[in-house]
C-alpha cells in the first residue's frame, strides 16, 4: 500500500468510525484527537478497521501513541504495518 | 424594591450569606434564632440544627403554632442529616391548651416566611457548591480536556450561575410583595431542585460519599421537605423555569 | 414490543420476589455488612437466578427491572458473579469461566469489576494501574480502583490494568482474593449501601499470566474492546435498576394514598405512564444489544432516560404523601439516595449525551 492509499484509507475509516464525511482540508498535519475529536472507543473502533482493510495485526504493547498524533503519523504507520504484512 | 417586612429580609440576607460560608446547619440557626417556628410534618417529624433545641421557640403542627413550652422533642437518629451537623426530632404536644406563639404570626404567615428563608439558604447553598464544583471541574480531566473545557459542563455551570442571579433578584422582589408570594417561590424551589441536581452531578462519583460537601444539597432537600413540602393546593406553581 | 410467554413468566418469578427483598431493604441499608440473614432469602435466591452471564440481556432486564422496584439495594448486595460474570464471558477462555464461577458457587460469596480509578473515571486512556513483568512470565500488579461494588467483601474479581503506555494497552486480569499486597475498603456512600461500594489498592499483587483475560482474541480486542462492550450491557441493567426504583417509589405512594384527589390521581396515572414508557425503552436497548453487543446507542438513551426519571420520581413523587414524607417514610428516603447513584454507575449523563450525539450522528449505522 503506498502513501496516498494509506491516506484514502484512513480518511474513508475515519468518516465510518465518526459517522460524517472528513472535512477536505484533512492534511497531513490534521491532528486525530483534539483536532477530530476522537476519543478512545474511536480510536480503537479505527484500529480494528484499519486492521480488516489493511490486512495486518496492530502490535498492541509495541504501539506508541505518537502513531495517532496526526494524519501523517497514521499514514507512516499503515505503511509500514502493510508493507510488513506483504500488502 | 423596599421589602414591605425589612426583618424578614434581614434575616433571609444573614441566612444566605451564613449557608454561603459556613453550610446549611449555620445558615437554619440564623432562621431559628429569629425566632420562627419550626414546621413538622402531620406526625411531629422535622429536621434542627443538633444542639439547638433550647433556641426553638416555637413549632408548626398541622398549621397550627405551638409554643416549645407545650411540646416534648425527642432526637432520633439520622445518619445522613447528622453529617450536615442536624438531627431529627419527634415532638408531640403535651396538652390541648396552645397559647398563642411568640412573635404575634399566623401558621401561614409562619409558613410563608419559612420558604423564603429556606429559598435565600439554599441560593447561598448552592452558590457554596457551585465554586467547589468548578475548581474540581478544573483539576479533573477527560480525553485529554480539563472537563471545565466541555461545552455540556459550561451550559450546567451557566445554568446554575444565571438561577443563582435570577433567585437575588427573585428573592427581593418577593419579599417587596408578599402576596404574590407563594407560587413565585416554590417555583424558585423547584428550579433549585434541578440546579442542586446539576451541581451535585458535577463532582461525579467523589460526590456521592458521605464525607464530601455537596451532601449539603442532599440534606438541604430534606430539609426543604420537612419544613417547605409542596405548594399548597390553593396556589399552584406557576411559569415553573424549563 | 411484547414480551412471550417465558419473559411474562420470568417477569411474574421476579415481580413475586419483590415483597421479600423490599422487608429486607432498610435492614441491607443499614448493615450492608450483615448479610447473613439475606443469603438463601427467596429474593436473593430469585436475583441469582437472573444473574447468569450467559443470559440473553433482555431476559435479565425483565426480571431486574422488577426485583429493583423490590430494592435495588439487595440486588447489588446479591452474591455472585455480577458485573465480572459480564466481561469474563466477553473476554474469558472456558478455564477462566469456571474459575470464576467456582470461586462464587458457594452462593454466598462476590466478585468484582474494577476499572475506575481515584484520577480516571470515564477516561480509560488515563488509566494508571499497572501489570508490571515479574521477570518470570507473570506480573505484579500496582495501583488503585474507587468506586467498585463489592470490592471489599469479594472472593474473586476482574482488574483493568495497563501493560504498555499506549491508549490499547489494557489488558483485563482475574485474580482471587484474599491476596497478598491488595487492599480493600468499604467507602461511605450516600445511598445504595448494599453495594458496597469499595476502594481497592494494589502494591505488586502477583498476577500469573494465565489470569489474563482475552490472550486467545487478536490484540487490539483483547483490553477495552471487550469492556465496552460488557459497558453497554451494564448500562441496560443500571437502566433497568433505576426504572425498578421509580417503580418502588410509585408503588409505595401509589398503595399510601389509596384516595387521591384528582390533580394527585392524574399526577400519579402520569408517572405511571412515563415509567412504562422508559421500561419499553430499555427493552428495546436490551433487545440490541443481545442482536449485537456494540450497539450501544439505545442503551445511553435508556440509561439517560431512566436516571432522569428515576431522580425525579424519588424526588418528587413522595410530596403527595405531604411536608416531611421523607421523614416519615424511611423506605421513600432510601429509595431517594439510592437513585442518584445510578448517575454515577456506567458513565454519567454527560458521557451517555456524547455518546448518544455520536450515535445519531453516525445514523446508528454499522455495529461491528
Amino acid at each position: 500500500m503506498d502513501r496516498i492509499e494509506a491516506v484514502e484509507l484512513i480518511g474513508t475509516v475515519i468518516a465510518k468510525v465518526l459517522g460524517r464525511t472528513v472535512p477536505g482540508d484533512l492534511s497531513e498535519d490534521t491532528r486525530l484527537l483534539e483536532g477530530l475529536g476522537m476519543d478512545s472507543t474511536a480510536v480503537l473502533e479505527m484500529l480494528m478497521e484499519l486492521e480488516d482493510c489493511g490486512g495486518f495485526q496492530v502490535e498492541v504493547d509495541e504501539l506508541d501513541p505518537r502513531v495517532f498524533q496526526t494524519m501523517g503519523t497514521l499514514a507512516d504507520y499503515v505503511c509500514e504495518m502493510t508493507a510488513a504484512a506483504g500488502r | 424594591m423596599t421589602a414591605v417586612r425589612p426583618e424578614v429580609a434581614d434575616c433571609a440576607e444573614l441566612a444566605r450569606t451564613t449557608a454561603r460560608s459556613a453550610g446549611l446547619a449555620a445558615g437554619l440557626r440564623v432562621i431559628v434564632g429569629a425566632g420562627l417556628p419550626v414546621p413538622c410534618s402531620r406526625n411531629g417529624i422535622t429536621l434542627v440544627p443538633a444542639g439547638c433545641l433550647g433556641d426553638v421557640r416555637g413549632w408548626q403542627l398541622g398549621g397550627i403554632i405551638v409554643p416549645h413550652g407545650s411540646v416534648t422533642a425527642s432526637a432520633r437518629s439520622h445518619p445522613l442529616a447528622a453529617t450536615e451537623g442536624l438531627e431529627m426530632v419527634r415532638v408531640a404536644t403535651t396538652g390541648l391548651d396552645h397559647r398563642p406563639a411568640p412573635g404575634d404570626r399566623t401558621g401561614q404567615q409562619a409558613a410563608s416566611d419559612i420558604a423564603v428563608l429556606l429559598l435565600a439558604i439554599r441560593l447561598g447553598l448552592v452558590a457554596r457548591m457551585l465554586a467547589r464544583a468548578t475548581k474540581h471541574l478544573s483539576g479533573r480531566q477527560a480525553d485529554g480536556q480539563r472537563l471545565v473545557e466541555l461545552q455540556l459542563m459550561r451550559g450546567a455551570i451557566a445554568d446554575a450561575a444565571a438561577a443563582l442571579e435570577a433567585g437575588a433578584d427573585e428573592l427581593c422582589a418577593v419579599l417587596a410583595s408578599p402576596a404574590a408570594e407563594a407560587p413565585v417561590v416554590h417555583g424558585m424551589h423547584a428550579r433549585l431542585d434541578r440546579v442542586d441536581w446539576s451541581v451535585i452531578t458535577m463532582f461525579g462519583a467523589s460526590g456521592y460519599l458521605r464525607e464530601h460537601d455537596v451532601r449539603c444539597l442532599y440534606v438541604g432537600h430534606l430539609v426543604h421537605d420537612a419544613w417547605v413540602g409542596p405548594p399548597p393546593p390553593d396556589a399552584p406553581v406557576q411559569f415553573e423555569e424549563p | 414490543m411484547e414480551l412471550d410467554g417465558d419473559l411474562l413468566a420470568t417477569q411474574a418469578i421476579a415481580r413475586e420476589n419483590a415483597a421479600d427483598l423490599r422487608s429486607r431493604a432498610l435492614a441491607v441499608d443499614a448493615e450492608p455488612d450483615r448479610m447473613e440473614p439475606h443469603v438463601g432469602s427467596p429474593g436473593l435466591q430469585a436475583i441469582q437466578k437472573v444473574a447468569q452471564p450467559g443470559m440473553r440481556c433482555l431476559e435479565t432486564t425483565v426480571a431486574l427491572i422488577e426485583l429493583a422496584r423490590g430494592d435495588a439495594g439487595l440486588v447489588l448486595a446479591c452474591p455472585g458473579p455480577a458485573l465480572a460474570g459480564v466481561i469474563v464471558a466477553v473476554l474469558g477462555t472456558a478455564a477462566q469461566q469456571e474459575q470464576l464461577a467456582a470461586a462464587v458457587a458457594n452462593g454466598s460469596s462476590w466478585a468484582f469489576f474494577a476499572v475506575t480509578e481515584p484520577h480516571a473515571g470515564s477516561d480509560v486512556a488515563r488509566m494508571r494501574t499497572e501489570l508490571r513483568p515479574d521477570g518470570c512470565g507473570g506480573y505484579l500488579l500496582h495501583g488503585a480502583k474507587r468506586y467498585i461494588g463489592n470490592g471489599s467483601r469479594a472472593s474473586a474479581g476482574v482488574v483493568f490494568a495497563r501493560t504498555g503506555p499506549g491508549p490499547l494497552s489494557l489488558r483485563a486480569a482475574l485474580i482471587e482474593v484474599p491476596a497478598a499486597n491488595l487492599r480493600a475498603e468499604p467507602l461511605d456512600m450516600i445511598g445504595l449501601r448494599g453495594a458496597r461500594i469499595s476502594h481497592l489498592s494494589f502494591d505488586g499483587v502477583q498476577v500469573p499470566a494465565s489470569a489474563l483475560l482475552g490472550a486467545h482474541l487478536p490484540p487490539v480486542r483483547r483490553g477495552m474492546w471487550g469492556a465496552i462492550q460488557a459497558f453497554n450491557r451494564v448500562r441496560v441493567q443500571v437502566a433497568a435498576m433505576a426504572a425498578g426504583t421509580a417503580l418502588a417509589v410509585y408503588d409505595y405512594v401509589r398503595a399510601e394514598r389509596t384516595r387521591p384527589g384528582a390533580d394527585d390521581a392524574a399526577i400519579l396515572d402520569a408517572t405511571g405512564i412515563r415509567i412504562e414508557t422508559v421500561r419499553r425503552l430499555i427493552y428495546r436497548a436490551a433487545v440490541d444489544i443481545d442482536a449485537g453487543p456494540r450497539r450501544g446507542y439505545l442503551a445511553s438513551i435508556a440509561k439517560l432516560e431512566a436516571v432522569s426519571l428515576a431522580v425525579e420520581v424519588c424526588g418528587r413523587l413522595p410530596a403527595l404523601l405531604g411536608r416531611g414524607a421523607l421523614l416519615e417514610h424511611p423506605l421513600l428516603e432510601k429509595w431517594w439516595r439510592d437513585c442518584a447513584a445510578f448517575e454515577f454507575m456506567e458513565g454519567t449523563s454527560t458521557i451517555q449525551r456524547l455518546n448518544v450525539a455520536q450515535g445519531y450522528l453516525k445514523g446508528q449505522e454499522t455495529y461491528g
